[in-house]
């Protein structure tokens, strides 16, 4: 039970991650990003290919990854954003400027995803993919917790990424516009606020934080094309839970996802188990997703931390 | 020379659904301006269109001798004019300080000294300083917004309804600010709900249906029947208009 639980909060810091953008983007461009889990793929790939260029800079002591890894997933975060702009430009901007609606905007997300998902298709093709080879020791902990050196990174840099956006919201100007024009648009024009840097920011953080979400997720994991697409819907369900435009319930609703699909699906599995019945409840994760997405809807649909507007 | 020139305006919320139709009108340097009107008469409208919230589909607004007719409200800013809507004037989640902050946009560097004026327009807000805006009562809000407007120090003020919702003894409150403002040297367009604000002006435009019927000193104004009729529903004229 234990183990399942701090499973379920390193995915669910990865999640996290995610939903900070998804819900940054539909709070302020006012659509839900389909393109996010495919943009979290694209940057796990584009550190892949960093990492087949660089030099071998050696490891970090019990970790699978040295400097390197940082270096490229830095270069990666900000190809990702820089791509994402790019979009913005040539279509989502003309949409905004015409008075679309969320939905063709979300629509035009789809379309968005599924070019980042065929560009990785064609460069690095649809087999599993790895950043390291090298297997780890897990450290053990009491109550049958096992955790790897990995894992101690990847909360850590989640949770480190996490305040850093915290800070930048809260402590500087733009941070502070970003909030402005999120909760009153035509007030932050009329106060001078430039919406289309505020816009540009929006892109610049959700993009390269989902980006850092699916290098952690390769690090723990490994590397397909289809990996963002399938967590987006987690992603989608932890902002949903946490309350649409508020990051603390992004992080909120990314955990308790995490944790109950990891819960959830083990408990049933050693139920199962112990019941001879030939099952992967595994693949049931995001059903578990949904369900929670569901009960949240019917109970309390601004979600946990929102507000009802 | 006026600073701020209006003529032959027309604007709405879409092709062929103009709310204001030809207006012309002026506010001089210094002055306290009041646009009076019945619920729909466009006047929200006009201070939309001169903050440029909204693109007039005719006519020209000059600032400082400069034609701002198609310009952004960033732009119009920078100029110095401010506009504090009548609702959702304020940004709720962010704290009273930040919602100032946020005033000052345009502005570079820190604007503490700034903000101690506005302290001692609104001392109320120098202790709610931290609190989030959005749960602050209606008077107190309405503080915040116009203390946000007067962060640029801006040379005109549009003010829509400042008194809307406010329970009596803070509306005189509001008044008074309006006039400390005005006394400051910044000139005010006063959208005007109230007998009481329209007094505090010394000429007034009454706009119906889009179209200003009637302008001019305030006192004399205020003796006509359409002006009445206004405030004191229809008892004064025969035909009676209504509110």
């Amino acid at each position: 039970m234990a183990d399942l639980f701090v499973n379920g909060i390193i995915l669910g810091s990865i999640i996290t991650l995610g939903a900070i953008g998804v819900t940054l983007i539909a709070d302020i461009l006012n659509f839900f990003n389909f393109a996010h889990g495919d943009m979290f793929s694209f940057g796990a790939y584009m550190t892949l290919f960093f990492l087949g260029i660089f030099p071998n800079w050696g490891t970090f002591p019990g970790l699978t990854f040295g400097p390197a890894m940082i270096v490229a997933a830095l270069l990666a975060m900000g190809i990702t954003a820089a791509f994402a702009l790019f979009f913005d430009r040539i279509l989502f901007k003309p949409l905004r400027e015409r008075g679309a609606s969320s939905l063709f905007l979300a629509l035009s997300a789809l379309g968005v995803a599924f070019i980042f998902r065929s560009i990785i298709r064609l460069v690095w093709g649809p087999q599993v993919q790895y950043y390291s080879r090298a297997l780890q020791m897990a450290k053990r902990f009491p109550m049958g917790i096992t955790i790897k050196p990995d894992e101690f990174f990847i909360v850590g840099a989640a949770f480190f990424l996490v305040l850093v956006v915290y800070l930048f919201l809260k402590r500087t100007k733009m941070g502070k516009a970003m909030r402005a024009a999120s909760d009153n648009e035509t007030l932050a024009r009329v106060t001078g606020i430039d919406t289309e840097k505020v816009v540009i920011w929006t892109w610049i953080i959700a993009v390269s934080l989902t980006a850092a979400a699916g290098i952690l997720y390769g690090i723990e994991v490994q590397l397909r094309p289809i990996m963002g697409w399938n967590i987006l819907i987690p992603i989608f369900v932890a902002v949903i839970v946490g309350g649409v435009g508020n990051l603390w319930g992004a992080l909120v609703g990314g955990m308790i996802i995490g944790v109950a699909q990891e819960l959830l699906t083990g408990v049933l599995q050693n139920m199962f188990n112990a019941m001879n019945v030939d099952v992967l409840m595994s693949a049931y994760k995001p059903a578990v997703a949904f369900v929670l997405m569901i009960i949240v809807l019917l109970v309390r649909p601004e979600g946990i931390f929102g507000t009802g507007e | 020379m006026s600073l701020l020139e209006i003529e032959n305006l027309s604007a709405g919320y879409g092709p062929e659904v103009d709310v204001l139709h030809g207006i012309s009108l002026d506010l001089n340097e210094g002055e306290l301006l009041a646009v009076v009107g019945p619920n729909g008469a466009g006047k929200t409208t006009l201070l939309r269109t001169v903050s440029g919230v909204l693109h007039p589909s005719s006519g020209r607004i000059t600032l400082k001798e400069k034609d701002i007719t198609n310009y952004g409200p960033e732009e119009i800013i920078k100029m110095g004019l401010s506009f504090v809507p009548q609702d959702q004037h304020i940004f709720p989640s962010l704290t009273v300080k930040e919602n100032l902050e946020m005033g000052a946009y345009t502005l570079k560097g820190d604007q503490g000294e700034r903000m101690e004026e506005i302290f001692s327009i609104f001392p109320q807000l120098q202790s709610r300083l931290g609190q989030q805006a959005g749960s602050m009562s209606g008077g107190q809000q309405q503080m915040v917004a116009v203390g946000r407007g007067l962060m640029i120090q801006p040379e005109i003020l549009l003010l829509d309804e400042p008194t809307a919702g406010l329970q009596p003894s803070l509306v005189k409150m509001m008044l008074d600010k309006v006039r400390e403002i005005n006394k400051l040297g910044v000139s005010v367009l006063l959208v005007a709900q109230t007998l009481e604000a329209l007094e505090l002006s010394e000429r007034a435009y009454l706009l119906s249906a889009g179209e200003i019927v009637l302008s001019g000193k305030t006192e004399e104004l205020i003796e006509e029947d359409k002006v009445q009729d206004l405030y004191f529903g229809s008892s004064r004229t025969e035909e009676g208009e209504g509110r």
